[in-house]
C-alpha cells in the first residue's frame, strides 16, 4: 500500500507517493529522478547516500521515506543558489577534490553539515567528520584541503 | 623542460562542474523504457557438479520475464588469453563459492530475488582446494581443471600481453609458468656471496572496492543487435568480447560508458555483462543488472594472493651477487578475465629497478577453488614490489647498511640493460629515491621516550610499473566553423581525469583556451578504437594519436588557408581561432571565414583530422623472458613513510607519507597529485587493513563494515602528505609524457610496512599488518 504525505524538497514542496518500507534514497532517485545521491554499500559505511535533512547530514539509504514527512530535504541537486554554487562546490572544483566523483555529491553534504555547525573545523575535525564517507580514488587529502579552503573565514 | 601554454598546467577538470552538482551520469542512474531487473543465482560450494537444474517454479513466479542457465549459453569457454571459464556453468560444473549458475530478469528487483529462491539446483559436491602452496604442488589433492590443456589459447594472437601460456606437465594446477633468466648461474652467484638472505612473504587477497558496484544495462533488438551501457574500462573491450562470445558482426554491437565510479582494473571484466545479454535476449527487453555491494565482492573478481619466496646472495659491502624470486599466484578458479597475463606483469617489478648478475625469475600461476582473479591497480605488482622491498631492508639490516644506500648501491642506470633485457631509458629511479631520501631525512624520528607505548619507525621502497605494448589507440578531433575543437577517443574516464589531459593537448596543439575543446568518449557508436583505460596508457597511447590526429587536421586547415594567405602551407600556424602567417600574427585569415558565411562553403561542415598509436614490440624468448622491447616504457617511482605503532594494542598510525614519481611529464600536475595520493589511500589499507577472508572459499567480509578501506581519520595529515613530481621526459610520449595511474599504489605498501618493521625491530612478512599480527609478533619477539 503506497503513502502520501508532503515534505520539502530543495526548497519546493513536495508529494512523495512510495510504499512505506521504501528508503528515502528510493524516493529520491525513483521518483524524484534526483540521482547525486548514490547507492553504494547498503550498511551505512560509505556515505554516498547523504542528503541534508533540516540540515543535519543523513545517510539516505538508512532512513524510511515517510520519516521526511514535513521536514526540509536537500540534495545536491538543491545545493548552492539562483547565484551559482555553493563554495563547497565550488573549493571542490578548484582544489582537484573531485576523481571519479561516485562520492562526491555525498562528500559535499557532510561538509556542509559540518561547516553549518561549525563554520571553522580543524583538519582533525574534518578528518573525523568525513570518516563515514569513503573514497577509493583520492586518499581524501585534496577533499580535505577543499573543505578547510571552504570555511568560512571571519 | 619547454614550457607550454596549456600543457603543465594545472587547469581544473573539465568533468568537475557535473559532479560537483550531481548531473553527471553513471550507469546506475540511467533507466530505460521498459527495463527488467536481473539477479545471478550463485553455487554455495566451492566445487561441484550440477545434477540438475529445475527453474520452472521461478519461470512461473508473476513478474518475472525470462530465466537462463547455461543452456541458454553459447557452447563455449570463455576469456582471454586463456578460454577457461564457462557462462553460468554451461559445463555443468562450478569451481568457486557464488559461480553464477542462473539468473533472473523480472519487473522487479524484489521478484528476481524472490524467484533466485525458488531456482533448484542439485549438486554433486567435490572435494576442493584453497591454499595456493598445496594446489601448487605436483600430488596436488585437486585438479581444477582436469582439460587444462585441451583450453583455446589466445597467446599467439596477443603477444603484446607479454605473457606467454607455459603448462607444467607435472603440476596440474598451474595455468602458466613464466620464466626470466640473466647472467649466471644463481647457484654460482649465491655461493660467491658474503651473506644468503632468504624470506617467504604471503599477501591477503584484496579487492578493488570502486564506489559504484558494476552496473549494465544490455538491450536486443529483434535484428540481433545489442546495446550495452556498463561501468566498463574499455568499451571496444567490451565489444571484442560480445562480438565474438555472441558470434555476431560488430556492426550490430554498441557499447557505452558513461561516467565510471571508479574501476581500478576491475571494470576489465566482462562476464557479468554476457549474462544480462543472454536475459535481454530471453525476454526481449532491456535488462538492468545492478550489483549489491555483496554481490560486487562475492560475484565481482578479486586481486589474487601471493606466496612469494626470494633468495639473494650479496655481498658485505651492499651488492646483490644473485636472486632467485619464486612467486605463487593464487589466481582462483578462473583467469579468463585477462588474469593469466598478469603471472608475466607483475613480475615486472622485479626486473626493471636493480642490477644483479646473477638472476632467475619463476612466476606460477597456479588454480585454486576461489573467486577467479582480475586486474587490479599495477595486476599484482604491489604484492610483488611490497615483498621484493621488504626483503631489501632485510639485507639492509642484515648488513647494517642505511637501506637508501643500499638501493642506491644496486640501481641501474641510463643506457643499462635491465633484467629482461631491455635498454633502460628515461630512468628516473635514482632522481625519485633521492627526493624521497631528502624529504624523509627532514622527518626524523623523534626521540623516544621512556615507556611510551607508541614506537616510531621509518621506511622507504623503490618500485616501478610499466605500459603494455597493447595493440592501439585511436583519436579524431573535428574543427567546427566556430573554432570549437571536439576530440574523440575510446578510453574511458574512471575518475583518472583523462577527459582533461586530453583536452589539454588538444588545446596545446590548436592554441586554443580549454574551453574550446568539446571532448567526445564512451561510446562505441561515436569514439574511434583504442584498447581501454588500462595499464595506465590512456594519456601515452590516447595522448600521442591524439597530436598526430590535430597534426592532419591542421595540415588540412593550413592547406585551405595557404592561398587564400598567397603563402604556402608551411608557412602558417594558428592559435586562438585564427589561421596566421608565422611570426606575422596580422596577418591571418579567422577560422569561420575559412568555412565561409554558411559554414558549409567548402562542403565541410566541420575538418578532420585521425591519429593512431601502436608501440614496437619484440616478443620475449619463453624459457629466459628476454627482450629488447616487452614494454612501452617503465616508470620509477619512492616512497617514504614514519609510522607509530603502539605495542600495546598494535595500532598503526601513519604519521608521514612522501612519494615521488617520473611520470615523463606531469601534463596535469595537480591531476598526477591526486593519482599518488590515492594511490596511498589504497597502499595503505592494503599495507594495514584489507583482506578478503574465506572460509572453504566462501568470502566471509563482502561489505565495506568488515572489509576496510582508509577512512579520512588512517590518511596523515595534509601537511604530512607530500607528492613530489620527478619527471623524467620520456622521447616517445606525447609532450614527454608516459603514465602514472598504477604505479602510485606500487611503492606506498612496502615504505609503510619496512616503517612498522622498523619501528618494532621486527620483521612481519605477511600482509595486511593488521592489529592482531603486531600484537602476535611482539609476543613471539618477546619469546
Amino acid at each position: 500500500m503506497k503513502q502520501e504525505f508532503e515534505f520539502i524538497l530543495n526548497g519546493e514542496i513536495c508529494d512523495a507517493y512510495i510504499e512505506p518500507w521504501h528508503s528515502l534514497l528510493d524516493l529520491l532517485r525513483e521518483q524524484f529522478a534526483l540521482t547525486g545521491a548514490k547507492s553504494a554499500c547498503q550498511s551505512m559505511t560509505c556515505g554516498a547516500c547523504t542528503v541534508l535533512v533540516d540540515g543535519k547530514a543523513v545517510r539516505s539509504c538508512s532512513i524510511l521515506a515517510p520519516q521526511v514527512e514535513g521536514r526540509h530535504v536537500v540534495t545536491i541537486e538543491g545545493l548552492g543558489g539562483e547565484d551559482g554554487l555553493d563554495p563547497l562546490q565550488q573549493a571542490f572544483i578548484d582544489h582537484f577534490a573531485v576523481q571519479c566523483g561516485f562520492c562526491t555529491p555525498g562528500m559535499i553534504l557532510t561538509a556542509k553539515a559540518l561547516l553549518d555547525e561549525n563554520p571553522n573545523p580543524t583538519e582533525e575535525e574534518v578528518r573525523m567528520h568525513l570518516t563515514g564517507n569513503l573514497c577509493r580514488c583520492t586518499g581524501y587529502v585534496k577533499i580535505v584541503e577543499a573543505i578547510l579552503a571552504a570555511r568560512k573565514k571571519d | 623542460m619547454t614550457e607550454y601554454k596549456v600543457i603543465g598546467k594545472s587547469v581544473p577538470r573539465i568533468d568537475a562542474l557535473e559532479k560537483v552538482t550531481g548531473r553527471a551520469k553513471y550507469t546506475s542512474d540511467i533507466k530505460v523504457p521498459g527495463m527488467l531487473y536481473a539477479k545471478i543465482k550463485g553455487s554455495p560450494y566451492p566445487h561441484a557438479r550440477i545434477i540438475n537444474i529445475d527453474t520452472s517454479k521461478a519461470e512461473k513466479l508473476r513478474g518475472v520475464k525470462g530465466v537462463v542457465t547455461g543452456k541458454d549459453a553459447p557452447q563455449k569457454l570463455i576469456g582471454s588469453p586463456l578460454a577457461d571459464m564457462p557462462l553460468l556453468a554451461n559445463y555443468g560444473i562450478v569451481r568457486y563459492v557464488g559461480e553464477p549458475v542462473s539468473a533472473v530478469a523480472a519487473d522487479t528487483i524484489e521478484i528476481a530475488e524472490e524467484a533466485l529462491d525458488l531456482i533448484e539446483v542439485d549438486y554433486e559436491e567435490l572435494p576442493a582446494v584453497f591454499d595456493v602452496e598445496e594446489a601448487f604442488r605436483e600430488n596436488a589433492p585437486v585438479i581444477v581443471h582436469p582439460k587444462l590443456s585441451d583450453y583455446e589459447r589466445l597467446d599467439k594472437d596477443f603477444p603484446e600481453m607479454a605473457c606467454p601460456i607455459q603448462f607444467e606437465p607435472n603440476r596440474p594446477n598451474v595455468f602458466t609458468h613464466y620464466k626470466v633468466r640473466q647472467g649466471e648461474d644463481v647457484e654460482v652467484g649465491f655461493r660467491e656471496a658474503d651473506l644468503v638472505v632468504e624470506n617467504r612473504f604471503v599477501t591477503a587477497r584484496v579487492q578493488h572496492v570502486p564506489l559504484e558496484t558494476l552496473q549494465c544495462i544490455a538491450q536486443y533488438d529483434l535484428n540481433g543487435s545489442i546495446t550495452i551501457m556498463s561501468t566498463l574500462q574499455g568499451i571496444y573491450l567490451g565489444k571484442a568480447v560480445f562480438t565474438n562470445y555472441f558470434d555476431i558482426s560488430p556492426s550490430k554491437v554498441r557499447v557505452i560508458s558513461p561516467y565510471v565510479g571508479g574501476a581500478f582494473g576491475c571494470r576489465t571484466g566482462t562476464s557479468m555483462q554476457c549474462i544480462a545479454i543472454l536475459l535481454a535476449r530471453k525476454s526481449l527487453r532491456p535488462v538492468k543488472l545492478a550489483f549489491t555491494r555483496d554481490d560486487d565482492m562475492t560475484l565481482g573478481f578479486h586481486n589474487p594472493n601471493f606466496v612469494i619466496y626470494i633468495k639473494d646472495g650479496v655481498s658485505k659491502d651492499g651488492y646483490l651477487t644473485a636472486r632467485h624470486i619464486k612467486i605463487l599466484y593464487d589466481g582462483g578458479a578462473y583467469v579468463a578475465e585477462h588474469s593469466l597475463s598478469f603471472v608475466a606483469q607483475c613480475s615486472e617489478k622485479a626486473l626493471a629497478t636493480y642490477r644483479i648478475p646473477a638472476f632467475k625469475l619463476d612466476t606460477y600461476g597456479v588454480y585454486t577453488n576461489k573467486t577467479p582473479t582480475i586486474a587490479m591497480r599495477s595486476v599484482g605488482g604491489v604484492q610483488v614490489a611490497w615483498a621484493l622491498e621488504r626483503q631489501m631492508d632485510i639485507i639492509a639490516e642484515r648488513l647494517n647498511i642505511d637501506p637508501t644506500k643500499l638501493r642506491r648501491k644496486n640501481l641501474l642506470k641510463e643506457g643499462a640493460i635491465n633484467l629482461i633485457g631491455e635498454p633502460v631509458s628515461s630512468f628516473g629511479a635514482k632522481k625519485c629515491l633521492d627526493q624521497v631520501a631528502k624529504w624523509m631525512e627532514k622527518a626524523e624520528k623523534p626521540e623516544p621516550e621512556a615507556n611510551n607505548v607508541w614506537k616510531i619507525g621509518n621506511g622507504i621502497s623503490l618500485g616501478s610499473h610499466f605500459s603494455i605494448c597493447a595493440p592501439i589507440s585511436t583519436a579524431t578531433v573535428k574543427l567546427y566553423s566556430d573554432g570549437v575543437i571536439e576530440v574523440a577517443y575510446a578510453e574511458d574516464e574512471l575518475g583518472q581525469g583523462s577527459m582533461t589531459v586530453l583536452a589539454q593537448i588538444a588545446a596545446e596543439e590548436f592554441g586554443v583556451s580549454l574551453d574550446k575543446v568539446k571532448v567526445v568518449r564512451g561510446d562505441t557508436a561515436s569514439a574511434p578504437v583504442g584498447l581501454a583505460s588500462v595499464a595506465s596508457r590512456t594519456t601515452y597511447f590516447a595522448g600521442n594519436a591524439l597530436v598526430r590526429a590535430c597534426q592532419e587536421a591542421k595540415r588540412k586547415i593550413f592547406a585551405l588557408a595557404a592561398p587564400m594567405l598567397e603563402m604556402t602551407a608551411e608557412e602558417l600556424e594558428m592559435s586562438e581561432g585564427k589561421v596566421y602567417v608565422k611570426g606575422v600574427p596580422d596577418k591571418a585569415i579567422l577560422i569561420s571565414d575559412l568555412f565561409g558565411p554558411t559554414g558549409v562553403a567548402h562542403g565541410l561542415e566541420t575538418m578532420a583530422g585521425r591519429g593512431e598509436h601502436r608501440d614496437p614490440f619484440i616478443e620475449a624468448d619463453p624459457e629466459t623472458g628476454q627482450s629488447k622491447k616487452l614494454y612501452t616504457w617503465h616508470i620509477y617511482g619512492a616512497y617514504g613513510a614514519q609510522v607509530a605503532v603502539n605495542v600495546q594494542t598494535g595500532k598503526v598510525k601513519v604519521l608521514k607519507a612522501v612519494g615521488a614519481y617520473d611520470m615523463g611529464r606531469a601534463i596535469n600536475p595537480k591531476l598526477c597529485e591526486g593519482q599518488m595520493e590515492g594511490g596511498l589511500g589504497i597502499g595503505l589499507g592494503i599495507a594495514l587493513n584489507e583482506a578478503l577472508e574465506f572460509d572453504k572459499g566462501a568470502l566471509l567480509n563482502p561489505n565495506l563494515i568488515d572489509y576496510k578501506m582508509a577512512t579520512a581519520m588512517e590518511l596523515p595529515s595534509v601537511e604530512n602528505t607530500k607528492s613530489i613530481i620527478a619527471a623524467v621526459p620520456c622521447d616517445s610520449g606525447p609532450y614527454g609524457a608516459k603514465g602514472l595511474g598504477e604505479m602510485t599504489s606500487v611503492t606506498p605498501v612496502a615504505a609503510i610496512t619496512n616503517a612498522v618493521c622498523n619501528a618494532l625491530g621486527i620483521a612481519i612478512n605477511e600482509i595486511p599488518i593488521t592489529r592482531e599480527r603486531v600484537v602476535r609478533a611482539l609476543k613471539e619477539a618477546r619469546k
